[in-house]
């Protein structure tokens, strides 16, 4: 299920509406708004509280670092020209609707829309968003999203137009997520924008408290509305505290201390199962464990050592091990429920003793590098007994997060064991930072002209035929050449309170919590 | 006296000026990049340079140390790299919590552990004794992090008579305040509680086998008042040593108990900094701590002169 615990009146009209819940319907809908719908009387109000593991640093999205976690806190303050659904359908949002011809694309803006701080929401401020993560001088952790905007201009008050110096398929993606977020031009201008943000999002930024909680209270002038005319959001409040401890997560889960929670090892959601109070949902988030090996020096420079590194690891075993069963193998980013997934690509099968006959009688050393961060050592730990076992000499290094990342920078390392939380928005976000030659996170040291033409050829079609084409053959090569073993994919739930439900996910399965609303 | 005070006062000097360049230049031979965390770790390698460039990272060491200790001595502990906020304003912050928690446990220790120390002593060999100081024993080898653990789950998740984690401030809502600063302040303040019940047991029985001890039980004194008065006031010269040095320990037993209760402290300030390597955050707050238990370290010796009148500066 996709939108775990829609609400079911809520579902029942969606239905009804069909595919035209689009300009047209968002328009007429937000026209006849009112409190009196039925699903909208239900379970308004109250203070949803959510443990959240991953504090942001800033709450400007222009600057926010985090690949995709902030976007559960940006979400509550900002709104997008237009949003992506979680099928990857795009719906308006502050753009009533917009046209594109390749080389422009032309939004007309909703009416009426002002800013938290009561600032209007115009074309100036649209553009004045887009220019600020274009300009080198903002230092913008986004600026690459929009490398494809030539200009931003304002035809009039309602009308924003971008011309494009190349035709972008990802770019209203980019447009509907982080780097599209629309900030208050004052506020902006007033500095210390990180920690006060204001935007026209359905909750208006309250109080942030480092390492202990963050509020955001109702936004009463709310633009958006419920598919049945009720007002939005629903909640009165949402405080999201920082615990990080995993333990003391669950603890908080379990006492109805917080009612929703970002993520969850299996071993502490996996004592979560019989309890009726909390709903499990598998949205389909996972978290992709993998090895990269180093191919810039020996011995993995050689494909058969290679080979011999991938049919040595049993990833079965480090799965029932490490993630208490709760996970899917997959031979790449992608997860089953991906467009660009392909069942026929497999990994070579596992066989030590044909490893060992490979790698010629003499143990080969590596050097595995992990991170300590449960559960990596463990991880770690199966590999370097199974590596062992098929005639390696693994010594395995176990490093805090910055200081691995640095080895692996440095390639200083023959095979460095990671993760990442799949799916991205769109899967060149997983790929290209890993697999082409200019990647920043080409931890292999890849320079592989067949690679880099087909993650080219992907990027930059609109076909999604072609481009599946594309990603299937780029994952056929990474297997095929054994750059890196993906090991098992631990799953991630949707983990809440029973009593909420209109939880509305991005496609990487962040949340949207405007429809959101509590059971009394 | 003044002048003993000003004398310490003035060797604090070279002592901090030498931990600020212990400290500095430890921190720059961490492995990593501050641009990791604020640019993300999926920045391009020339936005990392010019970052770095921003942030004065690619002058020499002793000009961006002297950039620093000039700040610090006009007052100024500069800026996180991470958030830009100023790291004064960061660690007032951060403080509250801190020294609460330490504060909690420095109580819990002389309400707790004096009088248990006492009572053990006083009933050497009999199981009031073997139950106290089993007891101690095993709060000094229980790790914090499963102390905690069995805590919360005990009185957070079974009992439910506390919530399992969570800060307010005092200030705002004393009751929310204590009744969150409950469990953290019992896992730090165990180790405490039992390092001056034992000092105090020990140091005890040393001074009641004293001969003026013989002379005033010869007297005809009550034993309370040979115990509280005449022992005791000389057996805690040793326990006021013991429990400043706790002081420093607790500071690292902090970073424990405030990740795990989710604590805005000192303890976890500095160490996620290192995580993150935001180093003038890290700098500030190692400075101030230092500074405290210097600080500490002077007024335990000021203790000493008011319990025992023959020692005097």
């Amino acid at each position: 299920m996709d939108t775990p615990s829609v609400h079911p009146a809520l579902l029942s009209r969606r239905a009804l509406l069909g595919g035209t819940v689009g300009a047209l319907a968002a328009v007429s809908l937000a026209a006849c708004g009112s409190d009196s719908g039925t699903a909208g009387g239900k379970g308004r109000g109250g203070t949803l509280t959510v443990g959240f593991d991953n504090e942001p640093t800033t709450l400007d999205p222009a600057l926010s670092s985090a690949i995709s976690s902030d976007r559960n806190v940006l979400n509550l303050f900002y709104d997008t020209l237009l949003r992506q659904d979680r099928d990857g359908s795009f719906v308006p949002a502050l753009a009533d609707r917009w046209t594109e011809d390749g080389r422009t694309v032309t939004f007309t803006l909703r009416e009426g829309v002002t800013f938290h701080d009561g600032t209007p929401f115009d074309a100036e401020a649209a553009a004045f968003n887009l220019r600020r993560v274009i300009d080198p001088a903002t230092r913008s952790t986004k600026a690459a999203a929009l490398k494809n905007v030539g200009s931003v201009d304002v035809v009039d008050a309602r009308t924003l137009r971008l011309t494009l110096k190349a035709s972008d398929p990802l770019l209203l993606i980019h447009l509907a997520h982080e780097p599209g977020m629309m900030a208050s031009p004052t506020a902006v201008k007033a500095g210390d924008y990180g920690r006060k943000p204001v935007g026209t999002g359905p909750f208006v930024f309250d109080a942030w408290r480092s390492k202990v909680q963050l509020t955001g209270k109702r936004n009463p002038t709310y633009w958006r509305r419920a598919t049945d005319g009720s007002a939005l959001p629903r909640l009165e409040q949402v405080v999201f505290r920082f615990v990080t401890d995993t333990k003391v997560l669950r603890a908080e889960v379990t006492t109805g201390g917080v009612q929703l929670v970002r993520t969850l090892p299996p071993e502490e959601f996996n004592q979560l199962a019989g309890d009726k109070q909390i709903t499990m949902t598998d949205t389909g988030v996972r978290r992709s464990y993998y090895v990269a090996l180093n191919v810039t020096r020996a011995p993995f420079n050689d494909p058969k050592v290679r080979a011999a590194f991938a049919m040595a690891i049993d990833r079965e075993g480090v799965g029932k091990a490490a993630a208490g069963g709760q996970y899917d193998l997959a031979p790449s980013f992608a997860t089953a429920k991906d467009w660009f997934y392909d069942p026929s690509i497999t990994p070579p099968a596992l066989d030590p003793a044909g490893a060992k006959t490979a790698l010629g009688g003499t143990p080969v050393p590596i050097t595995v590098v992990a991170r300590r961060r449960a559960p990596d050592p463990t991880i770690a730990e199966l590999l370097q007994s199974q590596l062992t076992a098929a005639g390696f000499a693994p010594k395995v290094e176990v490093l805090e997060a910055q200081t691995q990342l640095d080895r692996m920078r440095k390639q200083d390392f023959d095979a460095a064991l990671l993760v990442i939380d799949i799916p991205r928005l769109d899967p060149s976000l997983s790929f290209d930072p890993y697999f082409s030659s200019r990647g920043s996170n080409n931890w292999s040291g890849l320079a592989d002209s067949t690679l880099d033409r087909l993650l080219d050829t992907a990027a930059a079609s609109e076909d999604r035929a072609v481009r599946k084409q594309a990603y299937v053959e780029v994952q056929k090569r990474i297997v095929d050449e054994n750059y890196w073993v993906f090991l098992h994919q631990p799953k991630s739930p949707l983990i809440h309170s029973a009593k909420l439900s209109g939880i509305v996910l991005d496609v990487d399965g962040q949340w949207r919590l405007d429809e959101a609303a509590l059971a009394s | 006296m003044i002048g003993y005070l000003v004398r310490r006062l003035a060797q604090l000097i070279p002592v901090l000026f030498v931990v600020s360049v212990v400290l500095f230049l430890l921190l720059r031979l961490l492995p990593g990049d501050p641009t990791t965390e604020i640019l993300g770790q999926e920045a391009s390698a020339a936005d990392r340079a010019a970052l770095r460039a921003d942030l004065g990272l690619d002058t020499p060491l002793w000009r961006q140390f002297l950039d620093w200790i000039g700040g610090v001595l006009t007052g100024d502990l500069g800026r996180s790299w991470l958030t830009d906020e100023p790291v004064a304003g960061v660690i007032v912050d951060r403080l509250p919590a801190t020294v609460e928690l330490g504060l909690i446990a420095l109580l819990l220790a002389v309400l707790i552990g004096i009088p248990a120390g006492v009572l053990a002593a006083v009933r050497r060999r009999t199981a009031t004794d073997s139950a106290l100081t089993g007891l101690g024993v095993l709060a000094l080898s229980t790790p914090h992090f499963y102390l905690a653990a069995l805590l919360i789950l005990v009185f957070a998740i079974w009992l439910r008579v506390v919530p399992p984690s969570g800060y307010v401030p005092f200030t705002e809502d004393p009751a929310g305040n204590l009744v969150r600063m409950v469990l953290p302040a019992i896992t730090v303040g165990s180790t405490v509680v039992a390092v001056v019940l034992r000092q105090t047991r020990g140091s005890l029985l040393a001074a009641l086998g004293e001969d003026y001890i013989r002379t005033a039980e010869a007297t005809g004194l009550r034993r309370r008042r040979i115990v509280t008065v005449y022992a005791l006031r000389n057996a805690l010269v040793p326990v006021v040593t013991v429990t400043a040095l706790q002081i420093g320990a607790l500071m690292s037993a902090t970073v424990v108990t405030e990740t795990i209760f989710t604590l805005p402290g000192m303890g976890t300030l500095i160490v996620n900094g290192i995580f993150s390597r935001d180093l003038p955050v890290v700098q500030g707050a190692v400075l101030v701590v230092v500074t405290f238990v210097l600080l500490v370290n002077l007024v335990t010796d000021l203790v000493y002169a008011w319990l025992d009148p023959r020692i005097t500066y």
